[in-house]
């Protein structure tokens, strides 16, 4: 029974297409509000380390993103 | 007045609870995201973790991730394996329902893996946190 509810609740879930860039915005997004919530304490520092994590995931991402590029084989 | 006198601090918004109590909130923030800081009346705390950490695993199944099963022949299913438990509920009822059977022919289905993963280690991070706070060490 347990299993059966379980995949109805699954069913509807569709199968979701995202670029890596997307996948990347929406993964630093929810990290950076788990981060912001555990490891700072009053509201207003709260939002100042989340955002600064969501910043430096991207940026970090951005410039992995060109060593990668330039360290392939051309 | 002192220069050295203090300013008293200002009380706590609930009263801390007991080791034991504040384990138990731990387990329950471990089994469904976001409900220890429900129980501790952390609304908007409880909320946002909530939102995080189910958007992030429901996310992951959309992917066509994959959910690690327990597997001791391979020293990275066995970490996979412990990022996908620390969802706690969500993980057992996919698992249950067939979810997370992956996709190795798709790209999308290696981040959903990830997704998955990083989903349980947020969990658990906030676990952690809900103790601190049900234990008085952070408001």
């Amino acid at each position: 029974m347990v299993a059966g509810l379980s995949l109805a609740l699954l069913a509807p879930l569709a199968v979701v297409v995202m670029s890596q860039f997307t996948a990347v915005i929406v993964f630093a997004l929810f990290a950076s509000v788990v981060f912001a919530i555990t490891l700072r304490e009053e509201p207003r520092a709260q939002i100042r380390y989340g955002a600064f994590c969501f910043a430096c995931f991207l940026i970090g991402t951005v410039i992995a993103g060109w060593i990668l590029y330039f360290l392939q084989p051309h | 007045m002192s220069s050295t006198e203090t300013t008293p601090a200002s009380p706590p918004a609930f009263e801390p609870v007991s080791v034991a109590a504040a384990n138990a909130l731990s387990v329950a923030s471990w089994l469904v995201p976001g409900l220890g800081y429900l129980l501790l009346r952390k609304w908007i705390r409880g909320a946002l973790i909530a939102v995080s950490i189910f958007a992030m695993f429901l996310l992951g199944l959309g992917m066509q991730g994959q959910l690690f099963a327990v597997n001791g022949k391979n020293l990275l299913d066995i970490l996979g394996w412990i990022g996908d438990l620390c969802n706690g509920l969500p993980y057992m009822i996919a698992r249950m329902a067939g979810g997370g059977a992956g996709n190795l022919y798709t790209v999308t289905g290696d981040y959903g893996s990830m997704f998955l993963v990083a989903s349980g280690l947020l969990n658990l991070l906030a676990a952690a946190d809900v103790r601190d706070v049900a234990l008085g060490r952070k408001p």
